[in-house]
């Protein structure tokens, strides 16, 4: 067979923007990460952004506290300190926190912490202006913002859930920062036009199964510069998710960009093309 | 790798999404270069039109004499013909399984008309295939939200028809443990999905009971693949032999004449 992932890894390496570590501890547990990093080898895929265990954010975990926000962060340090070669964290932050808090949080994990960004999933909607001080820390710093986005037919998961363009609204009101929606396979083409317009917004490739021709629309739509591919691991399987990008009709060249070339170059790693 | 069987594709318009590979000939060129010998099809037509004969007719036509596809034809209970159409496709068609739909035909598989057909079908010793969706739920168009098909009700049938081959096909992670432990219910891995898919889907219902297919054009090829490039360390040589052919070919039987 023509193995999905026979032209395995690409140049600079593929990386998967969408990675999270589940398992029910306050320390990243060896097992996973091992598993982890093995599971991704297979698929070529040698990095990670972390995006945090979330449930250590608490019982209402979508909506954490700070002493949940805390733990999930320090789990993410510590899994980038036990692989600083393979895991690049994200802060997850909830911006109903107190400002304070937040403001700190920030400082401990992306300034002190070497974290490339930010993930937001569904405390508030994208649409909340509470997000504002967050937003301009981000542009001050210079680094990205993910945020959690879907269209669901059934009805929000949460009620504070953001459709992608209630995330339009914020990526709009702050032009000059960079940021990537996650689940293109959840927006579909109604999400892809609702960023068609905001050049400092990418898509990453996670959510759902993976259909046909829904990553060449998005491709021509926005750009194969703008898609970013992602897993939603553990949930979802890293190779199964990379086969959606290999499996979508675009050129070796888009293919690699979409696999790690635009992830490389949205937040500024070594090597990045320019 | 190895040759597979690919026990789910379909062929024909789908009106909620556009596809590549609509045409037999299309979907053959497609999945043969991708290392697949035997395509399991069926009409995608033959699933929304009134009569899904509209769709299994041209359908046969097209592929009867063509050995790299298993024609399976769609029907619907619910239809007072539903057994005349069964027989025109066993006897004269040369279809070579049955799907059922019970989700877009709207009907519970504890229909009566399903009970027969799982009879009709275990004495011609053809597979029913049980299609339990065709999308993500979430995705559907607003205006036709087609649930998924309970997984009780597709154990419990098979229970009831033990000398009855079946598969569900687009079956997913929580289906399949419904579905341990039944020796004559087969599932199709298009849509099964997590972190080691195929070591955790043999870990619940065992590799003698899981069959490899893409759910194509309506899924990428390449994704379905890979959950095929496991770690020899999880999956064994035998077990991936199993799963891709093997077990196909079981399930597809010998049909009586």
């Amino acid at each position: 067979m023509a193995a999905a992932n026979a032209a395995k890894p690409v140049t600079g390496g593929r990386i998967d923007v969408h990675t999270h570590l589940m398992a029910p501890a306050l320390d990243p547990e060896e097992w996973e990460m091992e598993e982890c990093l093995r599971l991704a080898k297979r698929a070529g895929v040698s990095r990670h952004v972390l995006l945090g265990n979330l449930y250590l954010g608490g019982k209402d975990w979508v909506h954490a506290e700070p002493d949940g926000i805390r733990a999930v962060n320090t789990h993410t340090l510590k899994a980038m300190a036990r692989h600083p070669d393979r895991f690049i964290g994200f802060c997850y932050l909830n911006p109903a926190n107190p400002v304070d808090f937040t403001q700190d949080e920030i400082t401990r994990c992306v300034v002190d912490g070497g974290m490339k960004g930010l993930k937001f999933e569904a405390a508030v909607k994208a649409t909340d202006r509470r997000y504002d001080p967050i937003c301009e820390r981000a542009e001050k710093l210079g680094i990205t913002i993910m945020h959690h986005t879907w269209y669901n037919v059934l009805g929000c998961v949460w009620p504070t859930e953001s459709t992608p363009a209630e995330a339009a609204d914020l990526a709009r009101r702050f032009p000059n920062v960079s940021f990537i929606f996650a689940h293109l396979g959840g927006g579909r083409e109604r999400g892809v036009h609702d960023l068609v317009d905001l050049p400092n917004v990418c898509y990453d490739t996670s959510g759902s199964y993976a259909e046909t021709e829904l990553v060449e629309y998005a491709a021509k739509q926005l750009g194969a510069e703008r898609l970013i591919f992602g897993s939603d691991y553990p949930g979802r399987n890293i190779g199964v998710q990379a086969g959606r990008v290999l499996g979508a009709r675009l050129s070796p060249r888009e293919h690699e960009l979409i696999l790690g070339g635009n992830l490389a170059r949205v937040l500024k790693l070594e090597g990045a093309a320019a | 790798m190895n040759p597979v069987t690919d026990t789910s594709v379909f062929s024909g318009q789908w009106p909620f999404r556009k596809l590549p590979y609509r045409t037999p000939g299309e979907l053959k060129e497609h999945l043969s270069g991708r290392g697949v010998r035997e395509a399991w099809v069926s009409s995608l037509d033959a699933i929304l039109y009134p009569d899904p004969m509209h769709g299994n007719v041209p359908l046969a036509e097209t592929v009867a004499r063509d050995p790299f596809f298993v024609p399976v034809a769609v029907l619907d209970v619910t239809l007072a013909k539903w057994r005349r159409d069964a027989r025109e496709c066993l006897e004269q068609r040369e279809f070579r399984a049955l799907k059922l739909t019970p989700n877009y035909h709207s009907y519970p598989l504890t229909d009566p008309n399903a009970a027969a057909l799982a009879d009709l079908a275990g004495e011609a010793g053809v597979p029913v295939c049980i299609q339990t969706r065709m999308m993500d739920e979430r995705a559907h168009h607003p205006l036709m939200k087609v649930p998924q098909v309970p997984a009780s009700e597709i154990a419990a049938l098979a229970r009831r028809h033990p000398r009855t081959r079946f598969l569900a096909c687009a079956a997913d992670n929580g289906m399949l443990k419904a579905f341990a432990g039944i020796e004559n219910l087969w599932s199709e891995i298009s849509f099964v999905e997590n972190r080691n898919t195929l070591f955790k889907a043999i870990g619940v219902v065992g590799a003698s009971r899981l069959v490899f297919g893409t759910h194509s054009p309506l899924l990428y090829f390449e994704a379905s693949a890979a959950k095929l490039d496991s770690d020899p360390e999880d999956v064994s040589a035998e077990q991936l032999e199993t799963v891709c052919v093997k077990n196909a070919t079981e399930l597809l039987g010998a049909r009586k004449k």
